[in-house]
């Protein structure tokens, strides 16, 4: 879950949403994103990262797993492009699935294992640099 | 020869052939049984002989597409080829038989007849699929194993990009870089390792997705010669690239393509000495796309070269151990865009792997995904 509450995060800060099972992967993910800058919050399934999603403020990107309880990661698209608000906010699916799945044009697919330099180029290329007040991580 | 010396003959051909036989009239009424048709289905003359093909046994004969097919041969010279019937037979248990029948008349004969075989295939095909449960199964297991796999990996590599950047001292980051980076190669060979034994079990069963699309081939090229820059650079290699002024354009699965590129410079730069060079070149040749990757390595030995994109084929140079896997899987790719991959070497001057691609001629190259 989140460290921070959205209404903690200032208003110039980038955040990124991490909505992912495996909680060594979403806590390393989380701490390597917050030393780049960004602000992080996180989600251990798709209904939690639906969740978040409504109550921040919106974030650049979303990285997302496909397979995990509760909601998958589909379902979690799915049911994202039928809520306005949130429906053009960035996903970016990392999943270990074996072939590409079928998505809506706002997505883009990482397969896993991902490598962060990787990771990062999506990032930068949905987020921008993070501001450099939170730099220091 | 006389005819009852013939008769006497054709008798005993068909008592010898283990397979049973039917010879059947225009209406298909058995005017003839071997006796392994007999022996094989636990019948009595008095149950076959003179009777209607589709009322033996329980009407186990009485399919719809048999006795259409049947009904075809005599009028229209047809020949009935390898119909498999499923079935329990009465007393002798469930089989599957392969009918093979076709039409039978002497010169001068006025009516023909059908001469039907009956293949007991029962045991190959529960071998068969005895097989395919095995292969299934396997499939299934490498393909979660592969995934699973993942999770691990990605956890490895980004908690090594975490301890990277949290070590403060300069001197201790130096100290434990070696190291580091020797864990970030052994967890790269395992993401190699899973992912090229996922796409061969899936080449294999036929089932690696692709989808070709219409693309100019040359950003391709520099996105594969990208990723290889920095390894190469560190490892005292130019990567030196010749691309045509005007595009040239072939239907491909962008990822499966760049894949094979990657494969064939990881190739080359991992069996070049430093202070060589690897070349990437498109061209077309005799009206095709074709992509070269040279290396000025070491070469691959005469006896070697036909074995390359063989499955698990390595290379002797023990040091520069992979799955083998690599080529085969690019050999597949390409072969499946209907083009050719083949390999020119030279011992101790190196290697170039040459694959070509059939060219899309501009009216088609505005098409779309193709399936």
């Amino acid at each position: 879950m989140a460290d921070e509450t959205p209404e903690a995060i200032g208003p110039l800060c980038k955040s990124i949403l991490i909505v992912e099972d495996e909680p060594s992967i979403r806590d390393t993910l989380q701490q390597l994103l917050e030393l780049e800058g960004y602000s992080v919050f996180t989600a251990s399934n798709g209904a939690e990262g639906l969740k978040q999603l409504r109550a921040m403020k919106r974030p650049c990107l979303v990285l997302l797993d496909l397979l995990m309880p509760v909601m998958n990661g589909m379902e979690f698209l799915e049911a994202k492009s039928h809520e306005d608000a949130i429906a053009a906010i960035p996903v970016c699916v990392v999943s270990g699935v074996s072939e590409r799945p079928k998505m809506q044009p706002v997505s883009q697919f990482i397969k896993k294992p991902i490598e962060f330099d990787g990771l990062m180029k999506f990032v930068r290329q949905y987020c921008g640099c993070p501001v450099p007040e939170r730099k220091a991580g | 020869m006389k005819e009852d010396l013939i008769n006497e003959l054709s008798h005993a051909i068909l008592e010898t052939i283990r397979e049973p036989l039917l010879l059947l009239d225009e209406d298909l009424s058995v005017l003839l049984a071997n006796s392994a048709f007999f022996d094989s289905f636990q019948v009595t003359k008095t149950d076959t002989l003179g009777r209607s093909l589709f009322e033996l046994g329980d009407r186990q004969w009485d399919l719809p597409e048999l006795r259409r097919l049947l009904e075809k041969i005599i009028p229209e010279k047809a020949v009935l080829i390898g119909m498999e019937v499923d079935h329990e037979f009465p007393g002798v248990g469930r089989k599957v038989i392969r009918l093979n029948g076709r039409l039978l008349k002497g010169q001068g004969e006025e009516t023909a007849k059908i001469l039907l075989t009956m293949q007991d295939v029962t045991e190959q095909r529960s071998l068969e699929k005895a097989r395919d449960q095995a292969l299934n199964a396997r499939d299934e297991l490498i393909g979660v194993v592969s995934h699973e796999i993942q999770n691990p990996l990605t956890t490895i590599l980004s908690s090594l990009d975490l301890l990277q950047r949290k070590i403060p001292q300069e001197e201790i980051r130096q100290r434990l870089g070696p190291i580091l980076i020797q864990i970030r190669q052994a967890a790269i060979r395992m993401k190699t390792i899973t992912s090229d034994l996922l796409d061969v079990t899936r080449f294999e069963a036929g089932r690696l997705p692709m989808e070709p699309v219409p693309m100019d081939l040359g950003p391709l090229l520099k996105e594969a010669c990208e990723s290889y820059l920095t390894a190469a650079e560190s490892k005292g290699i130019r990567i030196l690239m010749e691309l045509p002024s005007q595009e040239i354009r072939a239907r491909v699965d962008h990822d499966r393509v760049l894949q094979v590129l990657e494969n064939l410079l990881s190739n080359a730069i991992k069996f070049t000495d430093a202070g060589g060079e690897v070349r990437l070149v498109l061209s077309t040749a005799d009206g095709k796309a074709q992509i070269s990757v040279s290396d000025t390595g070491c070469g691959i030995p005469e006896a070697e070269r036909e074995h390359v994109f063989e499955r698990f084929w390595q290379s002797k140079h023990r040091q520069y151990l992979g799955t083998g896997l690599g080529l085969y899987i690019a050999k597949g790719i390409i072969e499946a865009h209907g083009g050719t991959i083949r390999l020119i070497s030279v011992e101790g001057e190196g290697s170039t792997f040459v694959a070509t691609l059939p060219l899309v001629k501009t009216s088609q190259a505005t098409g779309s995904v193709a399936a």
